[in-house]
């Protein structure tokens, strides 16, 4: 019996370990929320914000600590044992725009880092006002009609 | 030179500290807070509720139990109006928050104890909480 | 129907010297010895990778020149190639060297593809000096084909790390050493696999191809090779691939069928797959199985390098992976 090249393939391909996978996503990317966490609360106790205006100052920090990691070259183990884990929070965006900065530094700031900053991030930053733009839409038109 | 740009420099901070708020040590009833507290508490949904008040502003800070919190802002709105019928000749402030929890409590301690400043951290607080970013 | 892409050398060029250099990760790997010289940083002191991946390849032809006790002026032909677009790092660093030179692309297969050229540039004049080769680098590759080097993305276990290296050789008239006798100039392979982290599927089936069209043309016994040794098929492609020669009716003996991307990397250092990139091939072809044909460990070789002939374009366009095989013999004969 003679297999093809895909049954071969699918033979001799390894399993993906998902629901190993999963628990580590669950408890790294748990662990940098609990990070934010504690962040938040620092800034609640010490500073005036409150749970609505914390939220800034919190994921600036985060953006901060990930440039660092980022920079000295943790972040990418990190991600590569991680995944979604690292990937889902604030610190997965940031480490996509600096990463693509830190890649495009050669090519000097304007044509290099400025052109390219985005070239992962973008799409997130795309389709997220896109969605929130329908999403705005579709409540103002159901409040028009339901109330 | 340098001389007189550091004197400048530090005589301007010394100012700028040296500006005391001035002291107002009017103490008020805290009758209005410990009913609102009394009422509140029967509520299964609260964990701890502090209160403090002025001659006009009544402010409530109510910790929510956990598993209520994902909807504490549809509760936040209920309380306001309970707290409202109650006290009608009083501007209620109802906020779940953790920091104006954390506020109103120490605002609370100090009132009881007839504590400086109450009507001007009311005031604070307050400010705080409309605080958007 | 005879197959003319089966080429027959009547001039045998001689294989006798190599150079070849490596980065930091290579030196961890279990061929460290086989490197000229090995780059702590991937750097290399330059402003760019793709300035670092020119500074490799000038020391690979350094090292060749070097060791057949050459200069610069005694070459005639440089003919090379790389992944990266338009392989202007080949380009900046050939340039140097101010000879004839032909650029080539075929991905990873082009350390072969440059010893085929080579070899016929030899057989237009015996009295030519050719340096054949191929490089890659870690980095640039990362930044063409997938993304940033620090983003933290997880790659899947198909996946495959390319090489930092650079792997040279030089081929002209002498009576002693490897010689090549024999090319199989591939055909563009496409099976429809579109997962860019698994070339190694993608390039088994040309690699099958290339090296059962060998087989079927000259009717030889696959055990009288000493190895047949595929470029950068990766744990998996291998074994894909030596699968498939079995039912193309090629009965090679397991351990005779090597993988320079399985060989380059322990599999403790944890690049999944294995080894890619051009450098893979030219780095353990040139660097580890040229020497031992040269000191007559062994005395005839199948160097068979694949390619995945994608562009990130052509990924993003959802468009499948095709791939190439070129492949060379080398034989030590007995008398030399």
């Amino acid at each position: 019996m003679k297999m093809t090249p895909k049954e071969l393939k699918e033979k001799h391909e390894p399993k993906r370990p998902v629901a190993l996978n999963c628990l580590k996503a669950f408890l790294i990317g748990g662990s940098i929320c609990l990070v934010g966490q504690f962040i938040s609360v620092f800034y609640m106790t010490f500073f005036d914000f409150t749970e609505k205006t914390v939220g800034n100052p919190t994921v600036a920090t985060l953006v901060i600590i990930t440039m660092l990691l980022t920079g000295f070259g943790f972040y990418e183990p990190l991600g590569q044992f991680a995944g979604a884990g690292t990937a889902v929070p604030v610190t997965g965006f940031a480490n996509a725009v600096i990463s693509a900065s830190i890649e495009h530094r050669p090519e000097g700031f304007v044509l290099g880092v400025g052109m390219n900053m985005l070239r992962l991030a973008g799409p997130v930053i795309v389709y997220g006002v896109f969605a929130s733009f329908i999403l705005a839409l579709i409540k103002t038109v159901w409040n028009i009609i339901f109330t | 030179m340098k001389k007189i740009y550091l004197a400048s420099l530090i005589s301007i901070s010394l100012i700028a500290c040296g500006q005391e708020e001035t002291i107002d040590d009017t103490n008020y009833d805290q009758s209005p807070s410990q009913e609102a507290i009394e009422t509140l508490k029967k509520d299964d949904k609260i964990k701890e509720v502090y209160a403090v008040n002025d001659d006009e502003h009544l402010l409530i800070a109510i910790d929510v139990k956990h598993r209520h919190r994902f909807k504490r802002h549809q509760h936040d709105l209920n309380w306001t109006e309970e707290m409202k019928a109650e006290k009608p000749n009083m501007k209620v402030f109802v906020a779940t928050d953790y920091k104006i929890v954390k506020e109103t409590k120490r605002a609370a301690k100090i009132a009881q104890n007839k504590g400086p400043n109450t009507k001007q951290t009311i005031q604070k607080i307050i400010k705080l909480s409309k605080e958007e970013t | 129907m005879t197959d003319h892409a089966i080429i027959s050398f009547q001039k045998q060029p001689a294989l006798t010297a190599s150079g070849v250099v490596g980065g930091n990760d290579e030196h961890e790997g279990p061929l460290q010895a086989i490197f000229d010289h090995t780059y702590d940083d991937l750097w290399l002191g330059k402003s760019s990778f793709e300035q670092a991946q020119s500074q490799m390849v000038i020391d690979a032809i350094n090292y060749t020149l070097e060791k057949s006790a050459l200069t610069k002026t005694d070459i005639d032909y440089i003919v090379s190639g790389d992944l990266i677009n338009q392989i202007t790092p080949t380009t900046f660093g050939v340039k140097q060297f101010n000879k004839a030179f032909l650029g080539l692309y075929s991905a990873c297969a082009t350390v072969t593809e440059s010893l085929i050229v080579g070899a016929l540039l030899y057989n237009m004049n015996e009295q030519a000096r050719i340096v054949c080769g191929a490089s890659s680098h870690f980095a640039t590759a990362e930044r063409q084909f997938r993304f940033p080097t620090e983003y933290g993305g997880q790659i899947p276990p198909t996946a495959q790390r390319t090489v930092t290296g650079a792997g040279y050789a030089l081929l002209k008239n002498q009576a002693k050493g490897p010689k090549i006798t024999q090319a199989v100039i591939g055909r563009v392979v496409d099976i429809g696999e579109t997962d860019p982290f698994h070339m190694g599927a993608a390039m088994a089936p040309a690699a099958v191809d290339t090296i059962s069209r060998y087989f079927k043309a000259n009717g030889d016994d696959p055990n009288s090779f000493d190895y047949i040794v595929t470029g950068d098929l990766g744990r998996i492609g291998s074994q894909i691939a030596y699968d498939d020669l079995l039912q193309e009716g090629v009965k090679l003996d397991r351990e005779k069928f090597l993988d320079c991307g399985k060989l380059i990397f322990n599999e403790s250092q944890n690049f999944q797959a294995g080894g890619s990139g051009a450098g893979c091939p030219a780095v353990v072809m040139l660097g580890y199985f040229l020497p031992l044909l040269t000191q007559k460990k062994v005395k005839k070789v199948m160097l068979v390098a694949t390619g995945a002939l994608q562009s990130s374009l052509s990924v993003q366009q959802k468009l499948s992976i095709p791939a190439i095989a070129h492949a060379i013999v080398l034989e030590v004969k007995e008398s030399a």
